[in-house]
């Protein structure tokens, strides 16, 4: 059994039982076996830690000589299945030799698969209305995916580990309860549906020893505090037994007779909890963190959260604050589509050493706050706190780097004026120079949370970049004025 | 092989700003090594060179270059002085510095291929004047408005505004670029056309690029220039152009013009002219880049190729392999192939993902797809010409 058990992803949380228990940031490691049937080194991954997007379960810009110069982290993908559902079957994946998983030739070393891409989240799909099968969208189209269907390519895959399919709502106010309440109960009939595949795939594997798919239960109810709660609590207890007595949302039968069905106890199929249908159309800041935060409460704190498709530095702390442990890096990616630069502070620490960045933001004269080389000061170039619009004329003859003193590939080698240039030639060139930094930054993001962590420091940390946001935009409201 | 000349390039007395030596030759062919004087970077002959057309290699970073061993880089001084534009780059301290491509040289044209060729109306014209995008500024009269002695006047094909191209003004801003090695003002006459006119506008080209060398030498800047032969296929033209030419100041021979329509014309012309070259300066093939082409120049003794065919056809699908000779990624027998596309390849493509992969990358229209297959289209460019290279200094080609 334990040797068993170091041939499996585990997850476990660091520090002490106090804040293992409550919900709140916390450390953890992700431990994946190394190799074939584990006999590698196991690759350990911090959480709170940030999964790379992909396509087609790649990076979307990055070649794997480039994704070198990321820290070792950027290896851990977030991978959305619907990509790969357009002309051919899970085969044609699963046919190549050493498997599924060495069809990618980054080599992950932790992919987690998703139903749902988390920057489009399929805005086009139709709202399934069936219990068998959902919309999802993929390169070709809307398409109507079962359980079954997902199941054979995440076992064509072989990814570390998936979340289930889930009947995931837009977080929209107003949606009827019958409704929420419906995909809420079609979410935990799915879980038990896969986590039977799950199951019987791991009996009938092909390779002996083969590690079974880790499966993430997927908490639903868009908008609705009890739904999500209802929800959570559902997926819960698929980890300590399940009770056939009761329905799919554990509520007991109906009527007064007492179900003839034992109490199944089954094996603890459930690795985490994905809390889905985040960053859908839900107000961030308190409304969000209050979904969070109950769906946290219901959930066993021994086992890892992930939330999908949540991206701006401080949604994502409000995540972390709530006991979330993976997320995404979709923004990252958001950003270099639109052609603009992470440039944020990582952390206190991080504006003191920059210096020039650290004397703008206390009530400094308008002329201070500029930067020094800007010739041209009434061209409005559209930057950010946490970007720069790199598009913006403003940094046509620009030579510094991106962000001063990061050691990224492309600051390290590149100015804006270059990358400004390829953005206006539309040379592909720009997005592989910008996606190179800004996950390079976003990585540093989270090493600085989790440092913040161990440090006890979570509180500070949150409030620098809550702060720093507010005066940034105190500040440019009034430049303008 | 032959004896091993050194030469100090002193046709124009002084120091110049490239170093050439033959190292070895075989038959007509030979392998030299082009040192640039400024940062003592040194090229291997036979070479390719991709071309950067706007400041990058599509969807490759400079370090990709640099890992590559491309030796020498090619930009165009017509888009580029478009965009960034002149004082941008003079800013930024050239060229090589604004893409901060470092290991290498930098090559920079005249800018009067893309007028000619994007300029021109005629469709009779073959195909290295087709233009593959029409720019919504050019009508029924093209965007060429006038040639005349003092220079072209064209619309920009951006914003429609007329521009001036003269032999020095193409050399200034060529001298903002800062290139290793530029190229003067000529003028690109199409395939079809009749020999007296082509007559003609060989001489305009030669009076265009002698005032383009004047320019340059006012003010070298350690730059190189080449001139660039023209006269079609026809041989005395050629020859011509070769002793007016090879008699002025110029660092190196670039052979441009119409080269024939096809492998054997480009073959027959090239037998005629290359020994009419001097020996001891280098030569240079403009845009040619097909290995049948490639392999018969270097045997005829060409020093350099420069063409966006590898780079072109790799984001459209089509990889040069050794293993599987040219493959068409799209083709539908590829997208089962779990194979990589060249075993005998070292590129990120071909060491780490298979051609079933490429292919469906590809056609997501995923841009990774793109930057793989360029990466591995410019490895194998390098492989041949490191091929031809030491075939050449073991005396076997």
């Amino acid at each position: 059994a334990c040797f068993a058990a170091m041939r499996e992803l585990t997850w476990t949380v660091v520090g002490d039982a106090p804040r293992a228990s409550t919900a709140g940031p916390r450390l953890g490691v992700l431990s994946v076996p190394g190799g074939v049937d584990g006999r590698d080194e196991p690759v350990r991954i911090a959480t709170p830690a940030c999964l790379t997007y992909t396509r087609r379960g790649e990076p979307a810009h990055l070649t794997p000589d480039v994704l070198a110069t990321l820290p070792p982290e950027a290896r851990a993908f977030q991978v959305c299945l619907t990509h790969f559902m357009d002309h051919l079957p899970p085969t044609h994946v699963s046919n190549c030799p050493g498997g599924g998983r060495a069809y990618f030739g980054s080599a992950p070393t932790f992919a987690l698969a998703t139903a749902r891409d988390a920057i489009t989240f399929d805005q086009h799909a139709k709202p399934s209305n069936d219990a068998s099968a959902t919309y999802v969208g993929t390169p070709v189209g809307a398409k109507k995916v079962s359980v079954e269907e997902y199941m054979r390519w995440v076992f064509a895959t072989r990814p570390h580990a998936f979340v289930q399919l889930a009947d995931e709502q837009h977080s929209v106010e107003g949606v009827n309860a019958k409704k929420t309440r419906a995909a809420v109960e079609r979410t935990a009939n799915w879980l038990d549906a896969c986590a039977a595949m799950n199951e019987t795939d791991e009996k009938n594997a092909g390779t002996p020893g083969t590690p079974p798919v880790a499966m993430f239960a997927s908490v639903q109810g868009g908008c609705d505090v009890e739904a999500r709660r209802l929800s959570a609590k559902a997926a819960a207890s698929r980890c300590l037994g399940f009770d056939a007595s009761r329905n799919a949302l554990g509520e007991p039968p109906a009527s007064n007779e007492t179900n003839a069905k034992k109490k199944t106890s089954r094996r603890d199929s459930v690795f985490g909890f994905s809390i889905g249908g985040l960053g859908t159309g839900e107000a961030p800041g308190a409304a969000r963190a209050k979904l969070v935060a109950a769906c946290v409460a219901e959930l066993p704190r021994e086992k890892p959260v992930h939330v999908a498709g949540v991206g701006a530095p401080l949604d994502l702390i409000a995540m972390i604050e709530n006991g979330v442990d993976l997320m995404d890096n979709a923004f990252a990616h958001v950003m270099t589509l639109a052609g603009r630069a992470l440039r944020f502070p990582v952390d206190a620490k991080d504006v003191e050493e920059k210096g020039e960045d650290a004397k703008t933001r206390t009530g400094a004269s308008k002329k201070r706050r500029r930067d020094a080389a800007d010739d041209d000061e009434s061209l409005f170039s559209g930057s950010d706190a946490f970007s720069l619009n790199l598009w913006s004329l403003k940094y046509r003859t620009d030579t510094r780097p991106l962000l001063e003193n990061c050691a990224c590939h492309t600051c390290a080698h590149h100015t804006r004026a270059y990358v400004h240039h390829l953005l206006q030639c539309r040379e592909m060139t720009a997005s592989v120079l910008l996606d190179a930094h800004n996950q390079f930054h976003f990585l540093r993001f989270f090493a600085a949370a989790r440092e913040a962590i161990a440090n006890d420091a979570f509180a500070a940390f949150a409030a620098f970049h809550r702060n720093r946001a507010k005066e940034e935009t105190e500040a440019g409201e009034s430049d303008e004025r | 092989g032959g004896a091993t000349m050194a030469s100090e390039g002193d046709a124009r007395g002084g120091d110049s700003p490239i170093r050439f030596e033959v190292l070895a030759t075989d038959g007509r062919a030979r392998a030299t090594r082009l040192t640039f004087t400024r940062g003592e970077r040194a090229c291997l002959t036979p070479m390719f060179m991709p071309v950067g057309t706007q400041g990058s290699l599509k969807g490759l970073t400079s370090q990709q270059l640099c890992d590559l061993e491309c030796q020498v880089v090619l930009g165009n001084t017509y888009h580029l002085a478009n965009r960034p534009g002149t004082e941008v780059l003079r800013a930024s301290g050239g060229l090589a510095q604004f893409m901060h491509y470092t290991r290498g040289g930098t090559l920079t044209d005249s800018g009067g291929f893309q007028i000619f060729s994007l300029g021109a109306p005629s469709a009779e014209d073959g195909a290295e004047m087709k233009s593959r995008r029409v720019s919504k500024h050019k009508d029924a009269k093209g965007l060429i408005e006038r040639v005349t002695e003092r220079g072209v006047t064209f619309k920009s094909y951006r914003d429609g505004r007329t521009m001036e191209l003269t032999p020095e003004s193409s050399v200034r801003a060529q001298k903002a670029l800062g290139a290793d090695i530029i190229v003067p003002l000529d003028e690109l006459p199409p395939y079809a056309i009749d020999p007296f006119a082509l007559k003609k506008s060989v001489f305009r080209s030669h009076r265009w690029e002698a005032r383009s060398l004047r320019e340059h030498l006012n003010d070298v800047r350690d730059q190189a220039m080449y001139a660039v032969i023209h006269g079609g296929v026809d041989d005395a033209l050629r020859r011509l152009s070769a002793e007016y030419l090879g008699g002025l100041p110029f660092d190196g021979f670039a052979i441009g013009g119409s080269l024939g329509k096809d492998t054997k014309e480009l073959t027959n012309m090239l037998a005629n002219l290359v020994p009419l070259l001097p020996s001891d300066r280098p030569n240079h093939l403009l845009g040619i880049g097909d290995e049948p082409s490639v392999r018969a120049s270097v045997k005829l003794g060409i020093d350099a190729f420069d063409s966006t065919f590898p780079t072109r056809s790799a984001r459209h699908g089509a990889l040069l392999t050794r293993t599987r000779g040219r493959v068409n990624v799209r083709n539908a027998k590829n997208k089962d192939l779990f194979e990589p596309p060249c075993f005998e390849c070292g590129c990120p493509l071909c060491s780490r993902h298979t051609l079933a992969y490429l292919h469906h990358l590809d056609r997501a229209r995923e841009p990774t797809a793109w930057t793989l297959a360029t990466e591995h289209n410019l490895w194998y460019m390098g492989n041949l010409m490191r091929e031809l290279r030491e075939k050449i200094l073991a005396d076997e080609l």
